[in-house]
């Protein structure tokens, strides 16, 4: 996001360069390339000088100048026709002076241009921030394809696992990719979309596919875990039950469910419905599993809390409608695209 | 089958009004525990009853105005599409 503010702000400043006189040049392209990285100044002084020097002994110079311009700019091929161009058309140009004061120019037009650009992105920045933290978001995006494999394994599987702490480094807690406990945003995104290709493929095999029905399953899935989450929230509200759980891991955790419900699904298209009954109920069972326990590290803070906190029965409570809403909520967005 | 976004918005407009409607001398303050604004200790979690009397008191004091244009447009709405 940021580079793409950059790249949109900066022509505004390169434009000012070129729109000074002594850019008829006719090395145009090559100054350019000089600003580009004129992040340090006393390599970039150099090749004006180089410029000041070629005009006294053109004749021997120039083999000696093209060195130093390769030596000067990294990209071999652009630069060696803008020096030519530029030997050539230097006579006839405005002299000295004008070539030392270039730089400057083009020194203000870049701080203006990184000025600019900079506040571009510290208002987008802001406003960005006021809906969602991206460093927030980035956190849970911080995956691996060894920790998508682990939590794949451990959703369908949570029986064995013992251990649903998530540690925390500096009061921060762990990235997923160092930390299976974590919850992420990666596996869910990918499984809500995959559902939705998955629900137009169930449909189409039984001849009820028209366009607009994925829409129709995407708005729906999306309104299903809206509300979901809203009476998670209400819930969590009334009972004044304290917790760490920030609003994103709860569209996490409340958004694993859809992994379980692909794997139901194509088992429905393999083996009918009674595959797809026994792979729900599986699938629901160890997710409810896997919740139960993520969450009760989440909602009671570990062990910690458990001896003198007052609320614990409403945190069991708790607990227990928010992993049994899950198998319900599988159920219903799944049961109308198998076939009976 | 058929619960889109749309119509979450309009079961949102619908549960609010019907928190909003609630009258507050002839109901609400009927009910014991409304009005009272119990003192309670440091630290001391506030009761289920507390938390909702909040919640409405909440809803009918910033939701009052904004409902009104919400729905006179999902009324037109209905008038004009069906």
């Amino acid at each position: 996001m940021d580079y793409s503010i950059a790249g949109g702000r900066q022509p505004r400043g390169r434009r000012v360069a070129s729109d000074n006189p002594s850019s008829t040049l006719g090395g145009g392209d090559m100054q350019e390339n000089m600003y580009d990285q004129y992040g340090q100044p006393r390599q970039q002084q150099a090749p004006p000088q180089l410029f000041e020097d070629t005009s006294g002994q053109n004749y021997d110079y120039g083999n000696q100048g093209y060195g130093g311009m390769n030596y000067g700019y990294p990209p071999p091929g652009q630069p060696n026709q803008g020096a030519s161009g530029g030997y050539g058309a230097y006579p006839g140009a405005i002299p000295g002076p004008q070539i030392f004061q270039d730089p400057l120019v083009a020194n203000m037009a870049m701080q203006y241009g990184q000025s600019l650009a900079s506040q571009g992105r510290e208002y987008v920045d802001k406003k960005l921030e006021k809906y969602v933290s991206m460093s927030q978001v980035k956190y849970y995006f911080a995956v691996d394809t060894p920790y998508v494999m682990k939590k794949l394994r451990l959703l369908f599987f949570p029986f064995t696992h013992s251990d649903w702490s998530v540690r925390y480094e500096q009061d921060e807690p762990v990235q997923p990719r160092h930390e299976i406990n974590a919850p992420d945003l990666y596996i869910p995104l990918m499984a809500v979309v995959t559902y939705i290709l998955v629900a137009g493929l169930c449909l189409g095999l039984q001849e009820r596919f028209s366009p607009d029905v994925l829409g129709m399953q995407a708005s729906s899935a999306l309104v299903w875990l809206v509300l979901e989450i809203f009476v998670i929230f209400a819930t969590l509200y009334v009972t004044a039950i304290q917790t760490h759980i920030k609003s994103l891991d709860l569209l996490a955790f409340s958004s694993y469910k859809y992994v379980g419900m692909i794997v139901a699904l194509l088992a429905g298209l393999v083996m009918q419905s009674l595959g797809y009954y026994c792979v729900l109920a599986y699938s629901s069972f160890s997710l409810v599993v896997f919740m139960f326990r993520t969450l009760r590290w989440q909602v009671q803070g570990g062990a910690a809390m458990e001896a003198y906190s007052a609320g614990n029965k409403r945190r069991l409570y708790l607990l227990l409608f928010m992993s049994g809403l899950q198998p319900l909520m599988m159920w219903w967005l799944t049961k109308h695209l198998v076939a009976v | 089958m058929a619960f889109g976004i749309y119509s979450l918005l309009e079961a949102v407009v619908l549960f609010l009004n019907a928190v909003c409607i609630l009258n507050e001398e002839r109901f609400l303050s009927k009910l014991p525990g409304w009005g009272g604004s119990q003192v309670h200790g440091f630290g001391e979690e506030p009761g289920v009853k507390t938390q909702i009397f909040h919640f409405i008191r909440s809803i009918k004091t910033v939701m009052k105005y904004p409902l009104i244009p919400m729905n006179i447009f999902i009324i037109l709405f209905k008038l004009i599409f069906g």
